[in-house]
C-alpha cells in the first residue's frame, strides 16, 4: 500500500439559503443550552421551560419549511483548518434523509418539552434540565445534518454526554448514577470503533467527507471485497460504533438500565435523539457495508430484535419493558439495513420514534400519577418508597385516564403492527424486504425470517401484557394499603400540557401520516425518496398476512393469561426469569472475560511490583550506608580542617586580645613598638640592598 | 649653618621625650602634650629637610601642620571634656571603653 496518503483536492462550496437556514436551526438549540445554563438559576421555572419549549417549536416549523422547500441534495463545503499543506474541510449536506430526520427529532424534541413543562415542574434539580435537554438535541441535529465524519463524531460524543447527564439527572439516586456511568462507558466503548473507522477511512481517501468518499467507493468491489480489505473493515467499525449507540445485542444493556432517568428523557432518548443516531450514521454510510459485514449486521440485529423482546416479558418495570422494545425494533431496523433495504430502515425508525414517545410519554402520564399518589401520602407524613414504575401496583387505570388510554391503545396498535397503523406499514416493509433476501440467497438466511416472525409475536405478547397490567383490572396498590382507594377514586386526568404532547403523538401513529393506502407503504407522501422504493413487495402479500396472524395469537395468549388475573404476578422462579433479570449474563460474560483478567492481571502485577519495591529498597539502604560514610568522612576530615585553620586564628587573635585591655596607652605602645619594627626591617633591607 | 644632624638629635630627643610622657604619664592632659611634641618633632624634621627644596614645600607643610595640630587639639580637648563629665576622671587607667 502506498505511504503516502492519497491528495485530494476539494473544492469548497459555499451554502445557500436552505443550508443556512439549517445551519441556524442548528444553533437555535445550542445558544437555548449556553443562554439557560448560565442564566437558569435566575429565571422563574415557567420562562425556563417555556423558553425552551417555543424555541423548539420555532425549530420544528423551520425544518418543516427546509423539508418541502428541499428538491435536491444541498452540499455544502467549508475550510476548516489546515496543518501544514493538509487542509481539512468540514460540511454539511441537506438531502431528503436528513430533513427528513429533522422533522422527526424537532418534533419529538417539540412534544418531549412540552410534556416537561408540567411533567419536570416539581421535580429536584430544575434548573439544569431544559439546558440539557437542549444540548442533546443541538447535538443530534449535528449528527442529522453534518457530512462530514470528524464532526460527526464530535456530536456523537456530545450526544453520549448530554444522554449521561441527563440518565443520570436525578444522580443522588444510586441507580440512576450507576445507569448514567454504564450508558457512557458502553458507548465509549463502541465509539473507540468510530476513530477506528475515520482513521482507516482517511488512511484510504485521505478525507472525512463522506460525499467524497461515497463517490470514490464502489460499492460493486466491495460485495465481492476479501475480508480484510480496509474499506470493509471502516464498513465493520462504523457498525460497530453504531452497536453502542443503537443498543446492539452485546452492548445493549446499558439501554434498560438508562430508565432511570426522567420519563420524557427516555421519550426522547429512544425516540429522536440517542438510538436513531446510530440507525442514521448507518444509513448514511451504508454504501461501505461490504457482503460479510452484511450478514454480520443482519445476524446481531436478528439477535437483538429476539432476545430482549423475550426479557420483556419477564418484566415488571413498566419503562424498561418498553427499553426492552426499543432495543428489540433497533433490530428489526438493523436487520433491515443488513439486507439493503435502506428505505425500510428509515421508514421504521420514523414511525417508530412517534409511537415511541408516545408510549412512553402515556406510560409516564401513570407514573406521574402514581408518583402524586405517593407524594400526597408522604405530605400526610405517612412515607411509603414502592416503586412508582412496577407494574405490579398498577392496574385500572382506563377508567380513570381515558385520554392516556386511548393515545397508549393507538400507539400500542402501532408497535404490536396492526392494520391501519404506522407500526404495519415499517414493520412489513422490513419483513417482506427480509422474504426477498432470503429467496435471493436461501440457506441458513430462512432462520433470520422465522426467528423475526416470532420476534413479532413476542413483541404483541409483552405490549399485551402491558396494556392488561396497567390499563385494566383492578387497582392493586390499594390491596397492599387501603389508604390509596380514596385517592385513586379522586384521581383525574392529567394536565393538558401532558395530554396534548401524548394525543399530538398518537394521531402520529394512524396510517394517514405516512402512506395513504392504510395496507401499503408505497402511497407515502412527506417522506419523499427517502421512504419505501416502488419496487420493494409488490406480489408478497402473505409475509404481512403471517405476521398479523402471529399478531393475534400471540395476542389472543396474552389476554388468556393477564386480563384480569392477580396470580400472575408471582416471581417465577424459572430459566427464564433469571435470563431476564441478568440480561443473559451478558454483563457477567463481560465480567468474565475483561474485567476478571484485567484485575488478576492487576494482581500479579501488584505482586512484581512488590518485588520491585523490594529491590529499590536494598539500593535505598546501600545508599544510605554510603551516605552514612560520607557523613563520616565529612565531619572529620573535611570538617576537621576547617575547625584547624579557624582554631589558628582564634588562637593567634586571643594570643593578642590578651594585650589589648581598652587602654589607650597600651595601644599606643603596640603602635610604637610596631613602627620601631617596620623601621628596623626598612633599615636591613636598605642596607642588604 | 647649622647640620642637619643637629635638627634630627632635637627632633629624636622630642620625639623620645614625647613618647615616654605619652606612654608613662596616668592623667590625660598630660598624655595630650605629649602627642603635641611628637607632633614637633615630625615638624622639626619637615623644616630641616625642607631647607633643601628650593621651593620650600617642606616649611609650607610644616605651617599646614601646625594649623590642623591646634585644630585638632581643640578637638582633642573637647573630647577630654566629654570624658570627664561623662566619667568624671581624667584618669587613663579608668578610660577602658575601647575595649568594647
Amino acid at each position: 500500500m502506498n505511504p503516502e496518503l492519497p491528495h485530494i483536492v476539494i473544492q469548497t462550496i459555499s451554502p445557500d439559503g436552505i443550508s443556512r437556514l439549517a445551519l441556524a436551526i442548528f444553533f437555535m438549540p445550542l445558544i437555548t443550552f449556553f443562554v439557560l445554563f448560565f442564566t437558569g438559576k435566575h429565571l422563574p421555572a415557567a420562562i425556563r421551560s417555556w423558553l425552551a419549549a417555543v424555541v423548539m417549536g420555532i425549530m420544528f416549523v423551520l425544518s418543516l419549511y427546509i423539508h418541502i422547500q428541499t428538491k435536491s441534495e444541498h452540499l455544502s463545503i467549508w475550510n476548516w483548518f489546515h496543518i501544514g499543506t493538509i487542509q481539512f474541510t468540514t460540511s454539511m449536506l441537506i438531502s431528503g434523509y436528513s430533513t427528513t430526520m429533522m422533522v422527526i427529532a424537532t418534533f419529538v424534541s417539540f412534544m418531549v418539552h412540552l410534556y416537561s413543562i408540567q411533567y419536570m415542574k416539581e421535580r429536584r434539580n430544575h434548573p439544569k434540565y431544559f439546558p440539557y435537554l437542549a444540548l442533546f438535541v443541538s447535538s443530534m441535529i449535528g449528527i442529522i445534518v453534518s457530512d462530514n465524519l470528524i464532526i460527526t463524531f464530535i456530536f456523537w460524543e456530545l450526544v453520549g454526554l448530554s444522554s449521561f447527564l441527563l440518565i443520570g439527572f436525578w444522580y443522588e439516586k444510586d441507580a440512576a448514577a450507576a445507569a448514567a456511568k454504564k450508558a457512557f462507558m458502553y458507548n465509549k466503548f463502541a465509539d473507540l470503533a468510530f476513530i477506528i473507522a475515520i482513521m482507516i477511512l482517511y488512511t484510504v481517501y485521505g478525507t472525512t467527507e463522506l460525499s467524497i468518499i461515497k463517490a470514490h467507493t464502489n460499492t460493486e468491489v466491495l460485495l465481492h471485497a476479501s475480508i480484510y480489505s480496509l474499506p470493509v473493515l471502516a464498513g465493520f467499525a462504523i457498525w460497530f460504533a453504531t452497536v453502542g449507540k443503537s443498543a446492539q445485542f452485546p452492548l445493549y444493556v446499558w439501554l434498560p438500565d438508562a430508565m432511570a432517568g426522567p420519563t420524557p428523557v427516555s421519550a426522547l432518548l429512544h425516540a429522536a435523539t440517542m438510538v436513531a443516531a446510530g440507525v442514521y450514521l448507518l444509513l448514511k454510510t451504508a454504501f461501505l457495508l461490504g457482503g460479510w459485514v452484511s450478514n454480520c449486521i443482519v445476524i446481531i440485529g436478528c439477535i437483538t430484535a429476539l432476545l430482549p423482546a423475550i426479557q420483556a416479558i419477564r418484566t415488571f418495570d413498566s419503562k424498561k419493558v418498553l427499553a426492552f422494545s426499543t432495543v428489540s425494533q433497533l433490530g428489526f431496523m438493523m436487520m433491515a439495513v443488513g439486507v439493503g433495504a435502506l428505505d425500510a430502515a428509515f421508514f421504521h425508525l420514523a414511525t417508530h420514534a412517534f409511537f415511541k414517545a408516545c408510549l412512553f410519554l402515556s406510560v409516564g402520564a401513570v407514573i406521574h400519577a402514581m408518583h402524586h399518589m405517593q407524594q400526597h401520602r408522604f405530605s400526610h407524613g405517612y412515607y411509603d418508597p414502592f416503586d412508582t414504575l412496577d407494574m405490579r401496583l398498577m392496574g385500572g387505570f382506563r377508567k380513570k385516564m381515558p385520554l392516556t388510554f386511548v393515545a397508549y391503545i393507538v400507539s400500542y396498535a402501532a408497535l404490536i403492527g396492526l392494520p391501519l397503523f404506522s407500526g404495519f406499514l415499517s414493520k412489513d416493509a422490513i419483513l417482506v424486504s427480509l422474504y426477498q433476501w432470503c429467496t435471493e440467497h436461501g440457506s441458513w438466511r430462512w432462520l433470520i425470517l422465522a426467528s423475526a416472525l416470532s420476534t413479532v409475536a413476542v413483541t404483541t405478547f409483552y405490549m399485551t401484557r402491558q396494556l392488561f397490567l396497567i390499563f385494566f383490572g383492578e387497582f392493586r396498590l390499594e390491596q397492599k394499603d387501603a389508604a390509596y382507594k380514596k385517592l385513586f377514586t379522586e384521581l383525574k386526568e392529567s394536565d393538558w400540557l401532558i395530554n396534548i404532547p401524548v394525543i399530538l403523538l398518537a394521531v402520529m401513529s394512524f396510517w394517514f401520516f405516512f402512506s395513504l393506502n392504510p395496507l401499503h407503504a408505497q402511497t407515502g407522501w412527506w417522506m419523499k425518496e427517502s421512504f419505501v422504493s416502488v419496487q420493494l413487495h409488490t406480489s408478497v402479500w402473505f409475509i404481512p398476512l403471517i405476521a398479523f396472524v402471529c399478531t393475534c395469537i400471540a395476542f389472543l395468549f396474552a389476554a388468556k393469561n393477564y386480563y384480569n388475573k392477580s396470580d400472575v404476578f408471582e416471581h417465577k422462579n424459572d430459566l427464564l426469569t433469571s435470563l431476564s433479570e441478568h440480561n443473559y449474563y451478558i454483563e457477567r460474560g463481560i465480567d468474565l472475560a475483561f474485567i476478571q483478567p484485567v484485575m488478576r492481571l492487576s494482581t500479579g502485577m501488584f505482586i512484581v511490583d512488590k518485588y520491585i519495591d523490594k529491590l529499590i529498597h536494598l539500593k535505598v539502604y546501600f545508599f544510605i550506608v554510603l551516605s552514612q560514610a560520607a557523613n563520616l568522612w565529612d565531619i572529620f576530615v573535611v570538617d576537621g580542617l576547617v575547625h584547624l585553620v579557624a582554631g589558628i586564628s582564634r588562637s593567634i587573635g586571643s594570643f593578642f586580645r590578651k594585650y589589648l585591655k581598652g587602654e589607650v596607652q597600651g595601644y599606643f605602645y603596640f603602635t610604637l613598638v610596631a613602627f620601631i619594627l617596620v623601621l628596623l626591617w626598612f633599615v636591613w633591607y636598605q642596607t642588604a640592598a | 649653618m647649622i647640620p642637619i644632624s643637629y635638627y634630627i638629635t632635637v627632633s629624636v630627643l622630642l620625639f623620645g621625650i614625647g613618647s615616654a610622657i605619652v606612654l608613662t604619664r596616668r592623667n590625660i592632659l598630660y598624655v595630650l602634650m605629649g602627642i603635641e611634641l611628637i607632633f614637633n618633632a615630625a615638624n622639626i624634621n619637615l623644616v630641616a629637610f625642607g631647607q633643601y627644596d628650593r621651593n620650600l614645600n617642606g616649611q609650607l607643610f610644616t605651617m599646614l601642620i601646625i594649623t590642623i595640630a591646634a585644630a585638632e587639639s581643640v578637638v582633642a580637648l573637647s573630647i577630654i571634656i566629654l570624658l570627664f563629665k561623662k566619667l568624671n576622671s581624667v584618669d587613663l587607667a579608668e578610660i577602658k571603653n575601647l575595649k568594647e
